[in-house]
């Protein structure tokens, strides 16, 4: 490990390039994070073009960074507009607004900071000392265990943060079923190419991310208007002082953890572990009614969680392939420019710019605290640029992006024909991420189930019978009745609240 | 009776909802007799090039129906709220600008062909001054300055600073492009 860490940074020291592209990488990401409808995964969907103009190691750096700035960024607009730039921030906004409104913009920043420091850093130390002894058992897994990991992700990512389960596996299904596009991997056949030779290499994954993240994500701001918070403005953070931080420290240790160990998980990402780490702090807090009004641990919980999920979500990754979030379903989209696939063997192959990573996101979370104390105000200012000036220099970089590429003007095509498959799936309640989830799982799913059925001489049943592969199955059945189950429960609650349309007693 | 509040889910959102679960379900059909068509291997027997896809298609059929059964089962109840609701509180939703968004839409198309014969440079002023102009943007020297400003800027850091294709155009567009990239 000492090995591979002085190598990666004597490369990097070698590249002083490497620590431009990552402070350029945070001011993009907070950038990306803070603005609401551009959000961290368009941060990164966007610059994975521009990865092809490097190195895999600088482009992997960059993207890291981005994510890394993105998931604190949206935590500026959300305490000082209460509207969060990233659903990440979300939850921040709760105590974060109500803290700033009273006066207290520079402690409630000062608090996102420190918690999304010392969440990031321990996501990512968790990272350095999990993915490659995780790598290295994950050298030993079959087609099986593969398989049963690509379900895990899609049922996780489906039922957990989903408002209606059955759209976000509709959703995962989609992308599983337009991975099969083009050749099949093992025998070759062309499928669902309706004659159409371009087809037979399939859909380019590129151009179909940056059209349901980013176009998407334009086209849809230009159908609604989204109107402002109350707007506060002219602040400096102010980092807690080290008594107010001890006050903190079991809701900052409690949400790193859980944080970290949500963003572990396939497919559930830092939204699901900020909102999940609030619940928990308001259940561990000895006065739960002070929530809502402005409450440091309101701030801390989310953002030690959000930020300690970056870190989590890159172990899958790394270490087995499989993407831990959206943000890194995209980041796949990176290395692939590269040739590179991730997975145990990219440990074994690639172990400079697997360690690289470690660094960048190190440096990252470090410049986040630089980042945040001496510029947040400028960052809060980019919140005054309109979006008239914003939404059309993205569908040109859209453009200009895939097309830099591979010179091909189709994958532009391809780009619009998902920018409005995504807008019909917004505008119908499909989440996105399962459908991009299932676009990079899917090839490993087909491919893992075919060979273990080859292998066991085509009996399935077998599959479930091998002790790793079992618990993961074992954990999609339980992820989807969890999933079932509380939408049952909001139906419920939902059905009673029809119920007291009409009043009884009238 | 007292009504206490109501939040209205516009009846079209419904109705769009079934009409997509019952293409997805039409839809899963008709690429179940497309996969069928996929040539087959010996070798492969059971897990051949349709055996994957054809279990897709028969989940998401599964998950159509659900779906098409959960809509009209929301339609329904939606219908019968309306008749006992007679005090209707905007919805919290923002409201579609859908022929702005019809706009942008043509705009996108129009800037993708003025791309393959404008090239670049010509296409992006032209788009962003449009764009600009129809999202209502007030400074007028900003207006007229941005398009310029932002494809120079995206030219020099595409072309120039990373080496990155852009595209040129065709006929004689193709020569002014070549002349700046």
């Amino acid at each position: 490990m000492i090995d591979g860490f002085l190598s990666a940074l004597s490369y990097m020291v070698g590249e002083p390039i490497t620590f431009l592209l990552i402070v350029f990488g945070m001011i993009w990401g907070i950038v990306f994070g803070c603005v609401p409808g551009l959000s961290g995964v368009v941060g990164v969907a966007l610059l994975v073009p521009f990865t092809f103009a490097f190195g895999p190691t600088e482009g992997l750096l960059l993207l890291g960074s981005v994510y890394v700035g993105a998931t604190f960024g949206g935590s500026i607009s959300a305490i000082l507009f209460n509207t969060p730039g990233s659903p990440e921030a979300a939850c921040t906004s709760l105590d974060g607004y109500p803290m700033a409104k009273r006066g207290e913009a520079g402690k409630a920043l000062g608090i996102a900071l420190s918690a999304s420091a010392i969440g990031g850093l321990f996501g990512t130390v968790v990272l350095m000392l999990m993915a490659p002894p995780l790598a290295e058992i994950a050298l030993s897994f079959g087609p099986s265990e593969y398989f049963a990991l690509a379900v895990l992700g899609i049922t996780a990512i489906a039922a957990i943060g989903s408002k209606s389960i059955l759209k976000a596996l509709m959703a995962g299904m989609i992308g599983l079923l337009i991975a099969t596009v083009g050749m099949d991997p093992l025998t070759s056949a062309g499928r669902f190419t309706f004659g159409s030779d371009m087809l037979l290499s399939g859909i380019s994954f590129i151009p179909v991310i940056i059209g349901m993240f980013a176009l998407t994500e334009v086209l849809t701001r230009f159908s609604e208007s989204v109107s402002d918070g109350q707007k506060i403005s002219n602040v400096s953070t102010k980092l807690p002082s080290i008594r107010e931080m001890l006050e903190m420290k079991g809701t900052l240790l409690r949400s790193s953890v859980l944080g970290t160990a949500i963003g572990i998980l396939p497919g559930v990402g830092a939204t699901t572990a900020a909102f999940m780490s609030y619940s928990e702090a308001v259940r561990w807090s000895k006065d739960p009614s002070k929530f809502g009004k402005g409450a440091p641990e309101g701030i801390a919980a989310p953002e030690a969680a959000n930020n300690g999920a970056v870190g989590g979500s890159m172990v899958p990754l790394l270490a087995l392939g499989i993407p831990g979030s959206a943000t890194t379903a995209v980041m796949i989209g990176g290395l692939s420019i590269h040739g590179i696939v991730p997975g145990p063997m990219l440990m074994v192959q690639n172990k400079e710019l697997v360690f690289s990573l470690f660094i960048g996101m190190l440096i990252s979370n470090l410049l986040m605290i630089f980042f945040g104390l001496k510029a947040s105000r400028y960052f809060a200012k980019v919140l005054d640029a309109p979006y008239a000036l914003i939404g059309p220099s993205i569908i040109v970089l859209c453009m200009a992006g895939i097309y830099a590429l591979r010179s091909n003007i189709m994958d532009i095509v391809v780009m619009m024909a998902f920018g409005a498959i995504g807008l019909l799936m917004r505008k119908l309640d499909y989440p996105i991420a399962p459908l991009i989830i299932g676009l990079v799982l899917g090839p490993i799913a087909e491919v893992s189930l075919r060979r273990a059925m080859l292998l066991n001489d085509f009996d399935i049943v077998s599959i479930f019978t091998r002790p790793i592969a079992g618990t993961l199955l074992f954990l999609s059945l339980l992820s989807l009745v969890y999933g079932f189950y509380g939408q049952y429960q909001r139906y419920s609650e939902k059905k009673a609240l029809h119920a007291g349309l009409i009043d009884p007693t009238e | 009776m007292m009504l206490r509040y109501y939040q209205g889910t516009p009846m079209v959102k419904y109705l769009s909802d079934i009409a997509l679960s019952l293409s997805l379900l039409l839809g899963s059909v008709y690429l179940w007799f497309v996969a069928d068509a996929i040539p087959t291997f010996a070798r492969y027997q059971n897990v051949d090039s349709d055996f994957w896809p054809k279990a897709l298609l028969i989940i998401i059929g599964v998950l159509a129906m659900g779906l098409l059964y959960q809509s009209i089962a929301a339609a329904k109840l939606r219908h019968k709220e309306r008749s006992v609701a007679e005090i209707a509180e905007p919805s919290d939703k923002s409201p579609n600008s859908w022929k702005k968004l019809l706009l942008v839409v043509f705009l996108v198309f129009a800037y993708f062909w003025g791309l393959r014969l404008l090239g670049f440079l010509i296409a992006t002023v032209i788009f962003l001054s449009f764009a600009v102009h129809l999202a209502n943007y007030s400074n007028r020297l900003i207006k007229i300055l941005f398009p310029f400003v932002f494809t120079g800027i995206i030219t020099v850091i595409f072309a120039k600073l990373l080496s990155l294709p852009l595209p040129r155009g065709a006929g004689i567009f193709y020569d002014i492009s070549l002349f700046f990239y």
